[in-house]
């Protein structure tokens, strides 16, 4: 149990900038598979579309509407704009804590500079967009709604929302990865301590392997890339009304 | 005779369990609010039972959040300070 | 490891790091970070629970009402997770920062 909840992290040193840089390889690596991946499937399913639609493509177009609609009436005429960048948000998340299942594979949001990046990106965009749209008086006014001394606790909020939706991201699936990694020793020390003899724990381990896989890996993952993309949305939508 | 790094120890533990413990009250509490209204409005309108359904699971993974801050913070005192320590 | 081989590596120990005003404040500021986390989760767990509820009893008596509804809920949940943040942040606070 000696390494759980270890990122393994390398110093860069860039002789040009005289400055030394900590970067998580596994991390990296893994992100950018994954775009690509994204990438690739995305360009794949653009191509099929011309053609009567597959299943694969259906169910696609079934997601991207379903946030359409979510969009619409959230934003109103603007969701053109922002449905893209709310669907990518989704799967790009979706798929991020699906690899963790893939034993020997960690999640990218197992790392927390992936989600403090995610929420700090979904910050500047929504606070850049509000101040594009309503321009920057009504967006400062909109601090001392609904009275002038409510100020502070509107700033302190702000920041409140960007730590809750990088942390409940983070918590979920670092979580889920160490009780699965504890799992499997937990249960072999319990055996010990019964007396049982040690192969009869393979078949709980199997069995309890791929229960808590289902439940901490897909559907926990599933429903915190629905949360995220939902909220992002939510904090623009708040954002933007004048 | 108990040395300082011991100390630190017995309480880097104790002080896991006790915010994992306490933070679940909570949760534990509001999830089942949400699980019994939800289920009164199924059956209120048993037309809507997807949408509720949906709308029940996002509340409760929301109202799941401070356990998960508790028990980040656990992990955290576990792993990382009760092995530097 | 023995009994008397377990008191020798005790006393060692309690020579090379003897209990002092130091530990202690690490100490308590380590436990200080547990309680502040367990009972600051307490309240938003409640609070963001019956929004839940009452946003399903909503959305079952006028369902036309649903993205509005959920849109709200959200918002309320974000404000009422708040205290939670603070709480977060004075734990890790306590753990990191109290040397």
């Amino acid at each position: 149990m000696q390494g759980i909840g270890e990122i393994v992290q390398k110093r860069i040193f860039l002789p040009w900038a005289n400055l030394s840089v900590d970067i998580n390889p596994k991390t990296l690596i893994t992100t950018w598979a994954i775009i690509f991946f994204i990438l690739i499937a995305a360009v794949l399913i653009r191509r099929s579309m011309r053609r009567s639609p597959g299943r694969f493509s259906a169910a696609f177009e079934l997601m991207y509407t379903g946030f359409e609609d979510m969009a619409v009436e959230a934003l109103g005429r603007d969701a053109r704009k922002f449905t893209p960048l709310i669907f990518t948000l989704f799967i790009f998340v979706l798929f991020c804590n699906w690899v963790g299942i893939i034993p020997g594979l960690k999640s990218p949001t197992y790392d927390l500079n992936t989600c403090l990046g995610l929420g700090i990106m979904m910050f500047v965009i929504c606070h850049a967009s509000a101040i594009l749209h309503k321009g920057v008086k009504e967006y400062v006014l909109s601090y001392t709604k609904p009275f002038f001394f409510f100020l502070p606790l509107n700033v302190v909020g702000e920041f409140g929302k960007v730590i809750s939706h990088s942390f409940r991201l983070f918590g979920n699936m670092y979580a889920g990865a160490i009780i699965l990694a504890l799992a499997g020793p937990v249960t072999i020390k319990v055996f010990g301590a019964l007396d049982l003899p040690s192969y009869s724990a393979s078949p709980v381990l199997l069995v309890s392997y791929f229960i808590l896989q289902g439940f901490f890996g897909l559907f926990v993952g599933t429903v915190q890339a629905l949360v995220f993309a939902l909220l992002a949305l939510t904090y623009i939508a708040v954002l933007r009304e004048v | 005779m108990l040395s300082g790094a011991d100390l630190l120890t017995i309480v880097c533990f104790t002080a896991a369990g006790i915010s994992t413990g306490l933070g679940a009250i909570g949760t534990a509490i509001g999830v089942g609010i949400i699980g019994g209204d939800g289920l009164q409005g199924i059956g209120e309108n048993p037309k809507m039972e997807g949408r509720l359904l949906q709308t029940m699971l996002i509340g409760m993974s929301i109202a799941s959040t401070t356990a998960i801050y508790a028990l980040v913070i656990s992990v955290l005192l576990i792993f990382v300070v009760g092995r530097g320590v | 490891m023995d009994i008397a081989q377990a008191a020798e590596v005790a006393k060692h120990t309690a020579e090379t790091m003897p209990i002092d005003g130091k530990v202690i404040i690490r100490a308590a500021a380590l436990l200080g970070a547990g309680i502040c986390m367990g009972a600051g989760a307490i309240g938003p767990g409640i609070g963001e629970g019956v929004v839940g509820g009452k946003t399903c009893e909503g959305i079952a008596r006028q369902p036309e009402l649903q993205g509005v509804l959920t849109r709200t809920m959200l918002i309320a949940d974000a404000i009422a997770e708040t205290t939670g943040i603070y709480a977060l942040v004075i734990a890790l606070l306590l753990i990191f920062v109290v040397s």
